[in-house]
């Protein structure tokens, strides 16, 4: 039985020599971030496919003091950052973004073979949370993504965002007061 | 501590971040977590969604095989690098700007050259406008007013399709493995037809798990008659036994493969292995009699056999008919 995290796929003794089975074994879980975060499936495609392109290039300077998916989180962090920054893009973003990707989370609960009112109150508590990540800063949002989805701690947070300890719980705590004041609102 | 934890310190608890002493009384006190429970329900909720709805819609079909530890990076670059992010020189890029902004010009000169010839300023001045009046209608007086018309479908405004929970290929978190379990053991014991029909002893034999050759059929026979009899034969009747993979028997094949799920014990604890479960797939594809061969713990072995029991097969095969199969399937939980 494993009970230590499997060696990360292309990665040996601190350096990537199979930068194939790594995109691999790490594509789907960048894109989900990408795709909690940003809620638009092209662009999630987009920058995962630029996170890669990154990640390549910078192969070389991928240190093992790290692990790999915290070093290829931390460039799908900053490119989260620049494409929300990017101010120009926003009109067109607002404009392109299907409503599709941003009213169905809720309808991919897991069923669990559960009764029909746990899952309309399951639906509640997603479409809640959902909202609630929304309106948060998209500093504040990747945070929380990353602890309550992607199930980091919050070192590893600290070091995918490059912020303090202090102030990832700063903006946890922020998310989930917003969470909290979202649920409450529903009740 | 009596006191009940403040928003602050669930929130810390939430986080991963309480004092032991809060912690423990999360545990503890009912009102404290039952209010812990409610949180880490939506979240663990929203957690599961999220996965789900991305697992959905990453794409399976890319490829990224090229060259690779050949020194010729230059493949692979090509292959990721979307055109448009492409670095070029500057002159190329100044190259393309100027060119642009001269077809732009010669397009708007071309277009006020064409609207300063008199024969089009003509032709403009001659269009008619293209409104339909429609003539008016004189309104009689004392006469009642006309009945509605049929009464027109409302027209909606189209709606892009919701998307269809479709089964795609499971991403990385989980693997399974269909094994094929040590083959039938076909050396019988030669049997006497005529004294297995007279026996009573029939449920005895057909406990052995064998085949399914000694059930009421049409022919109430025993089976082909060659070799040991094992199978129903066309005279035989279509027992309710099940078979194994192996001599004539194919495997199932699993046709749709829902993910199992992580449970909350396992995913704190980092937990990760295989679950060895035992399964009947019956004549419709659907699994039957799932037990667990090789338990993980931590509610894994639970959610496997949740998994599991939502697949469908396309049943094994005898002679062309469906049949009900012994299988045994792995579940690997991996840790993403």
């Amino acid at each position: 039985m494993e009970q230590e995290l499997a060696p990360m796929a292309g990665e040996i003794a601190g350096r990537i020599d199979d930068f194939d089975s790594l995109v691999r074994s790490h594509r789907p879980r960048i894109f989900r971030f990408m795709l909690a975060s940003l809620r638009d499936t092209e662009a999630a495609e987009n920058l995962t496919q630029d996170c890669f392109v990154r990640a390549y290039k910078a192969r070389a300077q991928f240190r093992g003091d790290a692990s790999s998916i915290t070093w290829l989180m931390q460039i799908a962090a900053n490119l989260v950052r620049d494409h929300q920054g990017n101010s120009r893009l926003k009109f067109w973003r607002r404009s392109l973004r299907s409503d599709l990707d941003l009213s169905d989370v809720s309808d991919w609960v897991p069923d669990q073979q559960r009764s029909p009112e746990a899952i309309a109150s399951a639906k509640e508590q997603v479409r809640a949370v959902w909202n609630a990540a929304a309106s948060l800063s998209e500093r504040q949002r990747t945070v929380f993504l990353l602890r309550f989805v992607e199930d980091m701690d919050l070192l590893e947070i600290a070091a995918v965002t490059g912020m303090k300890e202090g102030t990832v719980k700063a903006h946890l705590f922020r998310a989930l007061q917003a969470v909290r004041a979202g649920m409450e609102e529903k009740k | 501590m009596n006191q009940h934890l403040t928003w602050e310190q669930i929130s810390d608890y939430l986080i991963g971040n309480a004092a032991p002493q809060y912690a423990l009384h999360a545990h503890e006190c009912v009102s404290c977590r039952a209010e812990v429970a409610r949180f880490e329900s939506a979240l663990t909720e929203f957690r599961g969604a999220v996965r789900e709805w991305t697992g959905r819609m990453c794409r399976t079909d890319f490829k990224t095989s090229v060259v690779m530890n050949s020194g010729v990076g230059d493949h692979l670059d090509r292959l990721l690098m979307p055109e448009s992010l492409v670095e070029l020189p500057w002159y190329q890029r100044m190259g393309a700007g100027v060119g642009s902004l001269a077809v732009h010009a010669a397009m708007i000169a071309l277009l006020l050259f064409l609207g300063s010839l008199k024969p089009v300023q003509k032709a403009v001045k001659e269009m008619a406008t293209l409104i339909y009046q429609p003539p008016p209608v004189k309104l009689a007086e004392n006469k009642g007013g006309g009945g509605g018309g049929a009464r027109q479908p409302i027209v909606r405004k189209a709606e892009l399709p919701r998307p269809v929970k479709q089964f795609v290929a499971p991403t990385e978190h989980f693997q399974t493995q269909l094994t094929a379990p040590p083959s039938v053991n076909a050396d019988l014991p030669d049997i006497d037809p005529t004294a297995i029909g007279a026996a009573t002893g029939l449920s005895a034999l057909s406990g052995t798990g064998v085949s399914g050759g000694f059930g009421n059929g049409k022919g109430g026979g025993i089976g082909s008659g060659t070799g040991n009899g094992v199978g129903p034969g066309t005279g035989g009747g279509a027992g309710g036994g099940v078979y194994r993979p192996g001599n004539g028997v194919t495997n199932p094949v699993p046709i749709l493969h829902p993910e199992p799920q992580y449970s909350e014990e396992a995913r704190k604890a980092k937990w990760q292995g295989a679950v060895m479960l035992s399964l009947v797939v019956d004549e419709n594809g659907k699994p039957i009699d799932i037990k667990v061969i090789r338990p993980l713990g931590l509610g894994l072995d639970e959610k496997a056999i949740e998994a599991v029991s939502k697949w469908t097969f396309k049943p094994g095969m005898r002679n062309g008919m469906p049949v009900k199969v012994q299988a045994q399937i792995e579940v690997t939980f991996r840790l993403l």
